[in-house]
């Protein structure tokens, strides 16, 4: 078996579980352990780190032995997606609920094939009245709506 | 309180027009959602559940929980019309509804779902007002020891009775838990994994945590999907009449689908989609000719069904005697009651009767909704599922940015989704399930602090936990899952490696 069909999704996922665990459990040797009878705040975080570093492992050790497929990335896609939610946090306080609303739909858009301009630009003047109406209007959130709401 | 008067109670809260409201409201946006495919109950109560901080616990509870069953109604239709489940518990319902539509009996089978589902929900309720109470009273005889050890079962069972890889779901449950622990500790004040940044010493958000995994990493997986088409039959009150012959070969399915899914619904740890598929796994064995199914039998569709929608209801059962979720969605709910400074737990029968049973009879009043309402409304969900994800996918981001935001109003809440929503992704990617992680982050707290006390109490001796017999026989139910698990993972792994050997000569 060549490592190229061995089941790589797993090995990777697993290694990174115990990658993960192991920071956790060491980082968490800053915090006092304390005994079982009174447990520091410490020793919760170490054993559970250490638990999943050795899941990790039953993961990754027996994948290594076994055909399957490769993890398939859609990086364009995540870039775009967590970008828009990114952005809106970016824009909501300086440009107002409005403009972020907008800005957000219409970049999370891009990450679709087939959606065209037009599409777009009816999801973004569709968007800004549904949000004022249930967060504003119904909800009475305090938050600038415009970019001179101030 | 007995039962009588606690119901005739709740019936007072649930008849005032409010919560009337926020029941229909609840039960018709659940309804909605469960047929959309690509936005489940998780994602819809995480998104409402800043919402509810502006409306009284009560009518917030009731709306949340009508969403929950709701959309164990409509889960099914997408499943029926498009071969594509609108949640996971009703993905069984593609097996045998989807045969049944292309024969152009998609009319019966939306009709006889919506039946089952109301079937299935009044058996769960019956059973859980029945038992609530009876468990009640054994939740007042539970120590530290015995809340730590049927919350370790929980968690246990939710990994190792859920759909793929016991061992990855365990390491979720893990990380659910070590991500509940940052934050400040409660018995020494220290900031625990908060890297310096003032916002994560106060622990993270439930809200950004369930929407980041079930929302955000949903889209990313989502977009770019080829959507199923819908057919053009139309479907009318004709179409829809089952004859009396399929009738009557629902009502056996009807009931053992509703004796599972009550039973896997008041497990702590299981699902609606175990539920639904073990009730399916029943008729099979039970059928005088298991080979109808899969080509469109009708007691594929309404035993599931019933089962998913009694384990709706049966799932509240620990949750509000014991204070714990058996389920991802039941955590939320247990956060939701949590941030109104509700702890539910044996004595919330006692001390917040007005929310118990006005809930408990919410069910009742909703379930009848849904089946008045979903009848005669099949048309308006079919024209639904005709909007293309491309369109609801940008809104959603933005409702749930907004709505995280909305919580703290701070815009920290926002990144944490983005971050999260980033790892929620790549566990999509690398098969990792999200529903445990939850499981974890919300029982966390709770585990350490009576895993805490329980030892504090017997001075460090593990044996406490053995030694009390009601924790003892938890801990050995636990144990039996573990080595059940541990058992047929290494059996299918065997088979797997068998088959490629044999694929490969």
């Amino acid at each position: 078996m060549t490592i190229k069909n061995r089941d790589t999704t797993d090995i990777i996922g697993g290694l990174f579980l115990t990658g993960l665990g192991l920071f956790f459990a060491l980082y968490a040797q800053r915090y006092n352990m304390g005994t079982l009878n009174r447990m520091g705040p410490g020793y919760f975080p170490v054993v559970l780190g250490v638990i999943m570093a050795l899941l990790g492992l039953l993961i990754a050790i027996p994948a290594f032995l076994k055909a399957g497929i490769g993890p398939k990335i859609s990086w364009k896609t995540m870039f775009i997606v967590i970008g828009s939610v990114v952005l809106f946090g970016l824009t909501l306080q300086s440009l107002g609920l409005m403009l972020a609303s907008m800005i957000t739909v219409v970049v999370a858009s891009l990450a679709d094939h087939d959606t065209t301009w037009r599409t777009r630009a009816f999801m973004a003047a569709g968007v800004a009245p549904i949000i004022y109406l249930i967060f504003i209007f119904g909800l009475g959130m305090t938050i600038p709506v415009w970019p001179w709401s101030y | 309180m007995d039962i009588m008067d606690g119901l005739l109670y709740g019936l007072q809260i649930i008849m005032q027009p409010s919560t009337l409201l926020y029941c229909f409201g609840g039960v018709f946006l659940g309804t909605l959602i469960g047929v959309l495919p690509g936005i489940g109950a998780l994602a819809t109560i995480s998104l409402l559940l800043p919402i509810t901080y502006q409306i009284p616990p009560t009518e917030a509870i009731v709306m949340l929980a009508g969403v929950y069953y709701g959309a164990s109604y409509g889960g099914s239709t997408a499943s029926i019309l498009l071969n594509l489940p609108g949640t996971a518990s009703s993905a069984v319902a593609c097996l045998d509804g989807y045969p049944m539509a292309q024969k152009g009996k998609a009319g019966v089978a939306l009709f006889m779902t919506t039946i089952a589902s109301f079937f299935g929900s009044m058996i769960g309720l019956f059973l859980l007002i029945m038992f609530a109470p009876a468990i009640t009273e054994l939740g007042f005889k539970f120590g530290p020891a015995e809340y730590f050890s049927i919350m370790l079962m929980g968690l246990i069972a939710a990994s190792t009775l859920s759909m793929g890889s016991p061992a990855k779901s365990l390491a979720m449950v893990v990380l659910g838990l070590l991500l509940g622990s940052v934050g400040t500790d409660v018995n020494s004040g220290v900031a625990r994994f908060s890297f310096d940044i003032p916002e994560l010493t106060d622990s993270i958000s439930l809200v950004a945590l369930a929407m980041a995994v079930f929302g955000v990493s949903e889209v990313v997986a989502k977009v770019n999907q080829v959507q199923g088409t819908i057919s053009k039959e139309k479907i009318t009150m004709r179409t829809m009449t089952p004859s009396r012959q399929e009738f009557k070969d629902s009502i056996m399915p009807m009931l053992r689908g509703s004796a599972v899914g009550s039973f896997f619904g008041a497990l702590p740890g299981t699902g609606g989609s175990i539920s639904s598929f073990m009730a399916y796994a029943v008729e099979k064995k039970v059928a005088k000719d298991p080979s109808r199914f899969g080509k469109g039998a009708i007691e594929g569709v309404t035993a599931p069904e019933s089962a998913n929608n009694a384990g709706a209801q049966t799932a509240f059962v620990p949750t509000l005697t014991l204070g714990i979720p058996g389920d991802a969605t039941m955590a939320l709910m247990l956060g939701a009651l949590m941030i109104h400074g509700i702890q539910p737990g044996p004595s919330m029968m006692s001390e917040q009767p007005e929310i118990f049973w006005g809930l408990i009879v919410s069910f009742g009043v909703g379930n009848i909704l849904l089946l008045v309402l979903n009848i005669p409304l099949v048309g308006l969900w079919v024209s639904i599922l005709r909007i293309p994800y491309r369109v609801l996918y940008p809104i959603i981001l933005v409702f749930m940015s907004l709505g995280v935001y909305s919580v703290n109003n701070n815009t920290f809440d926002v990144y944490v989704v983005a971050a999260l929503g980033t790892l929620g992704y790549f566990m999509n990617v690398f098969k990792f399930p999200a529903a445990p992680l939850l499981l974890g982050f919300v029982l966390g707290p709770l585990v350490e602090e009576n895993l805490r006390r329980a030892l504090l109490l017997s001075r460090g001796d593990m044996m406490t936990f053995v030694e009390r017999p009601i924790s003892a026989s938890i801990l050995g139910v636990t144990a039996v899952l573990l080595i059940w698990a541990v058992w047929s993972s290494i059996r299918s792994d065997l088979k797997a490696r068998a088959q490629a050997k044999s694929s490969i000569s």
